[in-house]
């Protein structure tokens, strides 16, 4: 990051086209964004000399379509030394690696197989794993937009699913109810993390890790002390399916009986795009990613850096939640007490977001392919571990760890070469320092060109 | 009266072994984590390497109760069990070196990456060693030294004295649950205090933490003082979680000890004898909050609360947020932790 600031500091732009231009009318879009603290911000694209104000608007979206894809390739590429590397380990037992496979692409498409167990094109347990999951790789993203680092995903979860489902229980709520209450309670664990990074400068990993676990024994008090949320044998909360038959509208809408084919997936990718729009296209969205990007310069900027970290944590908690209370008032899971673990989906949710470099709509793929990984992993299973898919994932994880290193061979910028003229010679004379630094400087040369 | 006694003694010692069980590997794997953001790199696969020690550890011990080892040679065989869990913690630490220092990768992402791929690669390696379900492994009896020495209740004479009772107290609290691994990290701590605070390489390992380019211009090699940082630190926290789950048990996972330690560090203010402090404080409400018997159960309407006593868990974890809250004012980490070295950059 600190490489790139200085990068978009020390570039010089030059599309400015004169003073007395520029005194005649309020700044444009365009020119507001040529602004030095703009770019400082953004760290967008700096144009090669002698680019004027109509080659802007092009040059922006070439960059944008390079940028685009180079975060694209980037995670393509992660994903096929993941893939590769995870046939590779299951190389080591090389007799079962037929059946393996097989069981891995008949768990995917169900009806591709010789004897199909369901009758699904394709498993609708993608989906179902892909709801929930979704909403949490939203949440990380959302924060991640923001700088913030989200670990904390299994906590929210948890406890806005388990009020979701202990109120569906105990006082039979409709299911709008307990979305509702998945998503406030969701908010009101994420904002602690939030605060304390506002306000006392505490790590939110930390933070949000040990809010994970103390969530976890909080739900697991309520699990075992209100009253019927047990099952018979009390290992788990009692499957919603057979309340609902006397309260109808206990669960979440399904298109299918196992409940694997539902709204949540739906509902889900409408979240995405609402999402994407407020990131990208509107000044909140705007100003949570200026202190992402830049804590101290969007403070500068007269940017509200607390503000924005709580913000960008509450909305991150409630979508968490909001994906617990779909996935416990589903049906098809329950909730399973423990003292060890913590709900997975907070975790698997961050190589999801980070795969598709935060972007919600990206998001939307990577969690389908992710689920489908993982899917498919069960069809591994009596020749392999399910284990394979978690090594893969994380091998995925690791290479885009370094993305940026891919991405920069994509986005390596061509040099310009000077143009053979008086004043660029001028330029060319003066030490490199002098002419980049200062915006007042390289203001005032584009001003000599325009004039030329 | 002398029943009264015996409890108190009984459950004071425990709770003491107990905690030096529990503060000892808290305190070396936030030594681990401290030893690799003093040099500049954030380690969060803390937890992932810890798991990994602790299961080359376990694996070691378990083919050396197989083969009978363990049992004829129970000191060398847990202090080799120690000692493979250090390599192993060493190896796993190579992943986040080369990604963090050789391609400046983001460090929270590759330490993320390490803590989902540690349990994986775990269940399947004993997976393929042992079959399902083999990455359980028991701990072998063998491995408390001095079991034999200790005493029991009956062992007192009728009508004991002063010093009868401090006699047993100190027996019990020596005896009970003496694993090698306790003196054995004492020394790697104290040791690795010194080597930070009182050698040449030590304080430019804290350089690099702080100011690489300054230390750069100076001389030292940033890269190769942050890979001795990562290094260490994935020796340091295989070595704990092997310690850690010689008391806890393994199954699989350290139950997130790595965070925790993370915690303590951050809360230790990134110095030795504060994380110290900080691993006590913190051990010491984990062990009454857990131990049964110590606190009173909940009651709600005259009716006790089943599974209460979860609510006594998240103590430790509250205790630490309060603290940290209050910690957060003089918390100072390392300056330059968290950013790839950049040797152009200004």
């Amino acid at each position: 990051m600190k490489t790139n600031l200085n990068d978009a500091i020390n570039k010089p732009f030059t599309y400015l086209s004169g003073r007395e231009w520029k005194d005649k009318r309020p700044l444009s879009k365009w020119e507001l964004r040529a602004q030095p603290s703009y770019r400082l911000l953004t760290n967008k694209l700096s144009l090669p000399k002698g680019a004027n104000y109509a080659t802007e608007k092009r040059e922006r979206r070439v960059f944008a379509f390079k940028y685009n894809a180079s975060v694209i390739s980037a995670a393509i590429l992660a994903i096929v030394i993941g893939l590769l590397l995870g046939v590779v380990l299951l190389l080591t037992m090389p007799d079962r690696i037929g059946e393996g496979l097989s069981g891995f692409f008949y768990a995917i498409f169900p009806q591709a197989a010789p004897i199909p167990i369901y009758d699904q094109v394709i498993s609708y347990q993608i989906f179902y794993k892909a709801g929930p999951l979704l909403f949490c790789a939203l949440s990380v993203g959302f924060c991640y937009k923001c700088g913030l680092f989200n670990i904390g995903g299994s906590g929210q979860f948890t406890l806005g699913g388990m009020v979701a489902l202990v109120f569906a229980i105990f006082f039979h709520t409709h299911w709008l109810v307990g979305l509702l209450l998945g998503i406030v309670f969701g908010m009101l664990v994420g904002v602690i993390p939030g605060l304390l990074k506002a306000f006392f400068n505490i790590n939110e990993v930390i933070t949000s890790i040990m809010l994970n676990w103390i969530t976890l024994f909080i739900c697991n008090v309520l699990f075992y002390n209100v009253p019927g949320v047990q099952n018979s044998t009390g290992e788990q909360s009692i499957n919603l399916a057979t309340l609902s038959k006397e309260y109808p509208n206990l669960m979440i809408p399904r298109f299918d009986d196992s409940g694997y084919l539902n709204i949540t997936i739906v509902v889900g990718i409408v979240i995405a795009i609402i999402l994407a729009i407020v990131l990208f296209k509107t000044s909140f969205g705007y100003k949570l990613r200026a202190v992402g990007f830049n804590r101290d310069g969007a403070r500068c900027a007269g940017i509200s850096d607390k503000k924005n970290i709580i913000l960008s944590f509450l909305v991150a908690g409630g979508l968490c939640g909001l994906g617990g209370a779909f996935f416990y008032l589903l049906g098809p899971d329950t909730y399973l007490p423990s003292v060890s673990e913590v709900a997975s989906q907070g975790f698997d949710a961050i190589p999801i977001a980070l795969l598709a470099n935060n972007n919600p709509i990206g998001i939307i793929f990577t969690t389908l392919f992710i689920s489908m990984l993982q899917v498919g992993g069960q069809g591994l299973q009596p020749n392999y571990n399910k284990e394979f898919i978690d090594i893969v994932i994380a091998i995925i994880l690791y290479v885009s760890g370094f993305a940026a290193l891919i991405q920069n061979v994509f986005l390596r910028q061509r040099r310009i070469k000077p143009k053979k003229s008086k004043a660029l010679k001028e330029d060319l004379v003066l030490p490199e320092s002098s002419v980049k630094t200062t915006p007042e400087s390289i203001a005032l040369e584009g001003g000599k060109e325009n004039v030329r | 009266m002398s029943v009264d006694i015996m409890n108190i003694l009984n459950t004071t010692s425990g709770v003491l072994v107990a905690l030096v069980l529990v503060a000892l590997p808290l305190i070396i794997v936030a030594y681990a984590g401290m030893t690799s953001e003093r040099s500049g790199i954030i380690n969060l696969g803390l937890e992932g390497m810890m798991v990994l020690g602790a299961f080359t550890g376990f694996a070691m011990l378990k083919v050396f109760d197989q083969s009978g080892f363990g049992a004829s040679q129970p000191l060398l065989a847990t202090l080799v069990a120690a000692l493979v869990s250090m390599v192993a913690g060493f190896i796993v630490s190579l992943l986040l070196s080369f990604a963090a220092i050789k391609l400046k990768a983001n460090q929270v992402i590759i330490g993320t990456a390490i803590n989902i791929m540690a349990p994986a690669l775990l269940i399947l390696i004993a997976w393929a060693l042992w079959g399902n379900g083999g990455e359980k492994i028991a701990t072998p009896s063998w491995i408390l030294l001095f079991h034999d020495n200790l005493m029991d209740a009956s062992a007192l004479p009728a009508t004991p004295s002063t010093m009868d009772y401090i006699g047993y107290f100190f027996n019990r609290l020596f005896f009970s649950n003496f694993i090698i691994t306790t003196p054995l990290i004492i020394l790697i701590a104290i040791a690795l205090a010194i080597f930070l605070y009182r050698t040449k390489t030590g304080l430019r390992l804290r350089a690099c933490g702080e100011n690489p380019q300054a230390a750069d211009s100076v001389g030292i090699n940033v890269y190769r003082m942050r890979f001795l940082g990562t290094s260490l630190s994935g020796a340091l926290a295989g070595i704990g979680g092997f310690a850690i789950c010689l008391y806890i048990g393994f199954n699989g996972t350290v139950v997130g000890f790595g965070f925790l330690a993370l915690a303590v560090m951050i809360f230790g203010n990134w110095k030795p004898v504060p994380i110290v402090f900080a691993g006590i404080v913190f051990a010491l409400f984990r062990v009454i909050a857990v131990m049964p018997g110590i606190l009173p159960d909940i009651v709600i309407n005259g009716k006790p609360l089943s599974n209460g006593n979860q609510i006594y868990y998240c103590i430790p974890y509250l205790v630490t947020l309060i603290i940290l809250i209050f910690a957060s004012k003089r918390s100072r980490a390392p300056k330059a932790e968290g950013i790839p070295y950049d040797k152009g950059a200004r």
